[in-house]
């Protein structure tokens, strides 16, 4: 894997120094000019059922002169004076020590054998967080908390109940990003002291976790442009969040400028994912962006550096023209590939679209036919499913298949977060290749880490590294007991049963298979650098390799969440134990102090009167 | 028949017995049964906190060292010289008797004179290089001149300049001049430490409207709020202007609080509400009423999503072109504000930038850049705004112009507070922690008192008692003139007293009234109390019976004789 290369650990040493440089005095800092820049990217693809894919993309960069002697003042600049780039998110990142943040929130399932591959990373449904920390103060555990906190308070999200018994530190998924793009990087980086400097990985998600327009808001006024201007003006939540599938996300990393990584920058991505079911309605597949939106592009973001809608169009059968796209790109229609791997890409520029007229900028597409034809079925390069089994509050079981759809062998690291109430018998984990049991595990399962659950305080964490064999489905089964929770531990909707997050599976997959457009997170970037040409030209070294291998991307799959039921008490149990305790006993007491009151006598059965109470004798006595 | 009776007086006591038995470990249970449902509440120190409100424990007192220095060569050249413990003296008893025409018992601030080194006469290298760094001490120079004058200097130097070189005249200008640089503080502080509950509520809002409430530290952000992207701003130079206007001030300021400093650049910020057009003068404006408007906190990113520092905000608004210029005033025809600014008290300042952008395109080279030029003015109203906010006093202001002789108060560069300015900060702010950490204390005191459900946990107690014990740390720091200490001082029990008010366990989430435990108790109580009672009652009842019984057979012996015979028969 690229991540494990000694070159990016230096080079991601280095980043660390800039989130990690602070100062607190103003006086006899060399102000250093940081180039900013914002470019704007929304990308719409129809999908083989007729929906549409849209994908929302807003990178924010902010550039450091990256030399070790001007190091310090540049970086507390950077946190200092904020122009393009959030002060909110900076200072988060100033504060806590984070070099690199993932913050994913989604809503729906994606389905993976229908729509292919998404361009954003990451599908769980939830939350998601990963964070690399800067450990060089040994105060990652409160940073970490300091950090769900504090986004949990700026994006209005449950993010805070991410505690210990949540949080995970995956060995081998979700390796640091930061430089993962870049350029050829050379090995004798100039910073090699950095680094041994200690940054730890923090994982955490809630599947629980409702996606809304609350935590749309604060997201949008991340933007330079807010809503008022550019793509981002297409952003309306009645009609973002009635789709089939959403997905947001802020991403920041660390990234290289030039060849030699003497110029690196801090990169905000800001992504919005969603699928939209355009034929509910009236069964057509035609759409257009004000259908889609009810939103219009009026102007473009007047601060951003580039500022393009694409479509990715699609791939119909043998007859030409089935459909036309209205207008038509000034530019034209590229293609990318060719044979299988053939993909038409149409470019508007806004910044050259729009000024010229006093119009808003529209875009439709029409199908000729009622129902279109598609000709490539997406045939996803890894799939995976994970179920419970069993029956019973007592004991469960779970079961993973993954499906290698390649013709080669895949690389995979599978990772699995249990909560601790799930108690995983390691003994009886078991793998099946194509339906038949296997001895030999190794071939498989090249690397196994497993970290137990400790009740209350931390989860079972499970990661594989795995060897897929070509065209394969492999099932894992791994049995475990339900805990009897105690009685504050339910959520107050206990009997709906509590959400197990999904698991994720991450492989370096071969381009282009049923992925939409390419690169994920950096498909501005490869577009932008294939536009300028320059591909071949800066890509070198390891990445030079790779191509000739065939271009791969690291692609993380995820599962979906499952639904859990522990055995579940009455809850008002406590009261219920009280009211009987005490009838019982005032039950016995009265029993107990009426026998001490009362007179017992024996009555001689001669005695005219047959009373037999003390009273009643009296009385007897009397009337003699 | 004897036994029966025996038995019967037998079974008699016994009840009596258990009746009373089952009674006593009711009512010996019914305390402890109270005492073990009841929350958990540590006792607080109220009679110190009741002491401390009257400043019986200790009264602060802001001890102010005079040193007078006498001019040297005037003493030689004529022969009736002022002597200089005269003077001492002098400025003493006259200060004691202003004191007592102002039925004042004891100054707050106890000024004391004394008699210093006499000083050539010039202000020569010796003096300004010799200056107090003891806040609270200073130096008075007095010189003769031809016009009675007197000029205060920053570094803690006074330069007293009298006509007639007698010792009356001297006494009465330092007198003077003293009352008029200490003797607005002094009023400040008795203010201040009021005890008296009819007079503190309003005098005290007043004064403290707009000063923000003290911290160790600041958090100072300057926005630049563009109404709209297409009015060309791209950038500012706030990031040069703050090194070159707000260095000296926070440097200054460093002995009371540390601040940290941020800019930040929003684009698209548009108002709430639309400005009124005057069309006399092609102008937009905004009339007072509608500035408490202004800020958009819906929309506007001010808030700070880490930093536990107050934070005091600075506004730079560009209007969009649409709205531009924005002006205030009052109504059309009327005249604006000279400096187009407004100050929001504990807020921060917001000032509108009205950019010519015609003018701009046509002569610089970057019209979408706002120059150090453009923000020069702006920062120099923010410069005003942060002195008030921070409640640096502007002496020359608050000082009346009653004095018979002009008073002139040297400034230090870029509105930086002068070290008088600064000793009297350092004064007012130890003297409003120590009041505001005392009523905060005292409430929290009141409050724990009137809700006797309250949980008080240990902590609280401790953190009170430890407020307390810094309130009294300051107060004896304040009496030694250790004027930095103290502050440091008060400022550690105003947070322990505001740790302790602001406990999250003080507000308990799980609250239980007393009628739950009631109702939770109930099916044990009631069902056992009705046999209790009744056997209770009963028993009151067969005494009674017997009394009478007895009484009966007092009065009738004879009758009863005959029955017991006739028993014995039987």
């Amino acid at each position: 894997m690229r991540a494990s290369s000694p070159c990016l650990l230096l080079l991601s040493g280095a980043v660390l120094a800039l989130s990690a440089a602070a100062s607190t005095t103003t006086d006899t800092i060399p102000i250093l000019k940081a180039p900013e820049a914002f470019h704007e990217q929304l990308v719409l693809k129809p999908l083989n059922d007729g929906s549409v894919y849209s994908h929302f993309q807003f990178t924010t960069h902010i550039g450091t002169m990256m030399d070790d002697d001007h190091f310090d003042g540049a970086a507390s600049n950077l946190f200092k004076h904020y122009n393009l780039f959030p002060r909110s998110i900076g200072q988060i990142l100033h504060s806590f020590e984070v070099e690199e943040l993932h913050l994913t929130f989604t809503q729906g399932r994606w389905q993976y054998s229908d729509w292919g591959y998404p361009l954003a990373p990451s599908a769980g449904t939830g939350v998601e967080l990963w964070a690399w920390l800067n450990d060089d103060k040994r105060q990652t555990e409160e940073h970490w908390k300091g950090l769900t906190n504090t986004l949990s308070g700026l994006f209005c999200a449950s993010l805070n109940f991410i505690d210990d018994t949540i949080t995970t530190e995956p060995k081998l998924s979700f390796r640091n990003e930061g430089l993962y793009n870049t350029h050829s990087v050379p090995t004798t980086s100039h910073n090699k002291n950095n680094s041994t400097i200690p940054r730890k990985l923090r994982y955490g998600s809630l599947p629980h976790e409702n996606v809304c327009t609350e935590n749309l808001t604060p997201w949008i006024k991340l933007l330079p442009c807010k809503s008022k201007a550019g793509i981002a003006s297409l952003l309306k939540s009645h009609k973002l969040f009635d789709t089939r599938f959403y997905s947001m996300a802020v991403h920041v990393r660390s990234v290289c400028e030039d060849e030699k990584c003497r110029v690196r920058s801090l990169e905000l991505i800001q992504t919005i994912t969603a699928v939209f079911d355009v034929a509910r309605h009236d069964g057509s597949f035609d759409w257009s962006l004000s259908g889609l939106f009810e939103r219009e592009i009026t102007q473009s973001c007047p601060l951003a550096s580039t500022s393009k809608v694409i479509v990715n169009l699609p791939q119909t059968a043998d007859v030409e023209n089935q459909y036309s796209l209205v207008p038509h790109p000034p530019q034209g229609i590229h293609s990318e590939g060719s044979g299988d791997k053939k993909q038409e890409i149409a470019v508007y520029d806004l910044q050259k679209v729009l000024p010229g007229t006093t119009s808003p900028f529209q875009l439709a597409l029409h199908w000729e036919g009622s129902r279109p034809k598609l000709v490539r079925a997406i045939t996803p390069g890894i799939v995976a499913h994970r179920y419970f089994t069993g029956f019973g509050q007592e004991r469960g079981g779970l079961a993973i298949e993954i499906r290698n759809n390649n013709s080669q062998d895949i690389e995979a690291v599978y990772l699995d977060t249990l909560p601790w109430y799930l108690k995983l018998y390691l003994h009886t984990f078991s793998i099946q290749l194509n339906g038949n049991s296997m001895d030999n595990q190794r071939d498989l399962v090249q690397k196994m880490f497993y970290q137990p659950a400790v009740d209350r305080s931390r989860p079972a964490v499970l990661e594989l590294a795995l060897r897929l064999p070509a065209n394969s489905l492999v099932k894992f089964t791994v049995s475990f007991d339900k805990v009897f929770l105690k009685y504050t531990e339910h959520r107050p909707d206990a009997n709906r049963g509590f959400d197990v997050g999904y698991a994720v599976i991450t492989a370096q997959l071969p381009r282009e298979q049923g992925q939409i457009g390419f690169g994920g997170l950096d498909h501005l970037r490869i577009y932008q650098e294939r536009e300028a040409g320059l591909v071949q030209g800066r890509r070198s070294g390891k990445q030079e390799k790779e191509e000739k291998e065939g271009e791969t991307d690291k692609m993380r799959v995820y599962t979906d969440t499952l639904l859990v039921s522990l055995p579940t008490p009455d809850f008002s149990m406590p009261y219920n134990v009280i009211t009987m305790t005490c009838t019982v006993i005032s039950l016995f007491f009265g029993s107990v102090f009426n026998l001490m009151m009362r007179n017992f006598e024996v009555v001689k059965p001669s005695s005219s009167s047959s009373k037999k109470s003390g009273k009643g004798k009296e009385k007897a006595e009397k009337t003699e | 028949m004897p036994t029966d009776r025996d038995s019967m007086a037998a079974n008699d006591n016994t009840r009596r017995m258990v009746i009373l038995s089952v009674w006593a470990v009711v009512l010996l249970g019914l305390p402890l049964w109270w005492k073990t449902t009841r929350v958990y509440r540590a006792e607080l120190p109220y009679d110190s906190i009741d002491q401390w409100n009257q400043w019986k424990a200790c009264q602060p007192k802001f001890p102010i060292r005079v040193n007078l220095h006498l001019s040297e060569t005037e003493q030689q050249q004529s022969g009736r010289n002022p002597e200089l413990s005269d003077v001492t003296q002098g400025v003493t008893r006259r200060f004691q008797e202003l004191n007592t025409a102002n039925g004042v018992k004891e100054s707050l601030l106890a000024i004391e004179f004394i008699a210093g080194k006499p000083w050539t006469g010039s202000i020569n290298k010796d003096i300004t290089e010799h200056t107090s760094t003891v806040p609270g001490t200073y130096d008075f120079y007095i010189s003769p001149s031809n016009v009675t004058h007197a000029s205060i200097r920053s570094q803690r130097q006074g330069f007293i300049q009298v006509q007639s070189w007698n010792t009356d005249h001297i006494i009465d200008t330092i007198v003077e001049t003293s009352s008029a640089v200490f003797g607005s503080e002094e009023r400040t502080i008795r203010q201040l430490l009021d005890t008296n509950e009819d007079t503190q509520g309003v005098r005290k809002v007043h004064d403290q409207l707009k000063t923000v409430k003290y911290a160790p530290g600041y958090q100072l952000t300057f926005s630049l709020f563009s109404g709209d992207a297409s009015n060309g701003v791209r950038e500012w130079k706030m990031q040069e202007v703050i090194h070159a206007y707000l260095a000296p001030f926070i440097k200054t300021m460093s002995t009371v609080s540390k601040f940290t400093i941020e800019s930040q650049i929003q684009h698209y910020a548009s108002l709430a509400f639309t400005p009124q057009m005057d069309y006399s003068s092609q102008e937009h404006y905004l009339t007072p009423d509608a500035l408490p408007n202004f800020i958009n906190a819906a929309e506007w990113s001010l808030a700070s999503t880490v930093s536990s520092l107050p934070s005091l905000n600075f506004l730079t608004y560009v209007p969009k072109p649409s709205e531009s210029p924005l002006v205030i005033k009052t109504g059309p025809g009327a005249s604006k504000s000279s400096t187009n600014s407004f100050l929001i008290p504990r807020w921060g300042g917001v000032a509108i930038l009205n950019r010519d952008i015609d003018r701009t395109k046509r002569s610089e080279e970057h019209p979408e850049v706002i120059t150090v030029q453009d923000l020069e003015p702006v920062m120099r109203v923010f410069l005003t705004q942060l002195r008030d906010l921070m409640g640096v006093t502007d002496l020359s202001t608050t000082t009346q112009s009653s004095s018979s002789f002009p008073i002139v108060f040297h400034k230090s560069l870029n509105e930086a507070p002068t070290t008088w300015e600064l000793d009297n900060l350092l004064r007012r702010r130890s003297a409003e922690n120590l009041v505001d950490s005392l009523a905060t204390i005292s409430s929290l005191a009141r409050l724990v008192r009137k809700t006797p459900n309250m949980v008080v946990l240990d902590h609280i107690q401790k953190d009170v008692t430890e407020a307390l014990r810094d309130i009294g740390r300051s107060c004896e720091h304040l009496s030694r003139q250790e004027y930095v200490e103290a502050l440091a001082a008060s400022r550690d029990g105003l947070v322990k007293s505001e740790t302790a008010f602001f406990d999250p366990t003080m507000v308990s989430m799980l609250y239980f009234p007393d009628e739950h435990k009631y109702a939770i108790y109930m099916p044990l109580f009631v069902p056992i109390s009705v046999p209790l009672l009744m056997s209770l009652l009963r028993e009151v009842k067969r005494l009674k019976e017997k009394k009478k019984q007895a009484q009966m057979d007092k009065d009738s012996q004879g009758h009863d004789d005959h029955d017991i015979q006739h028993d014995k028969q039987e």
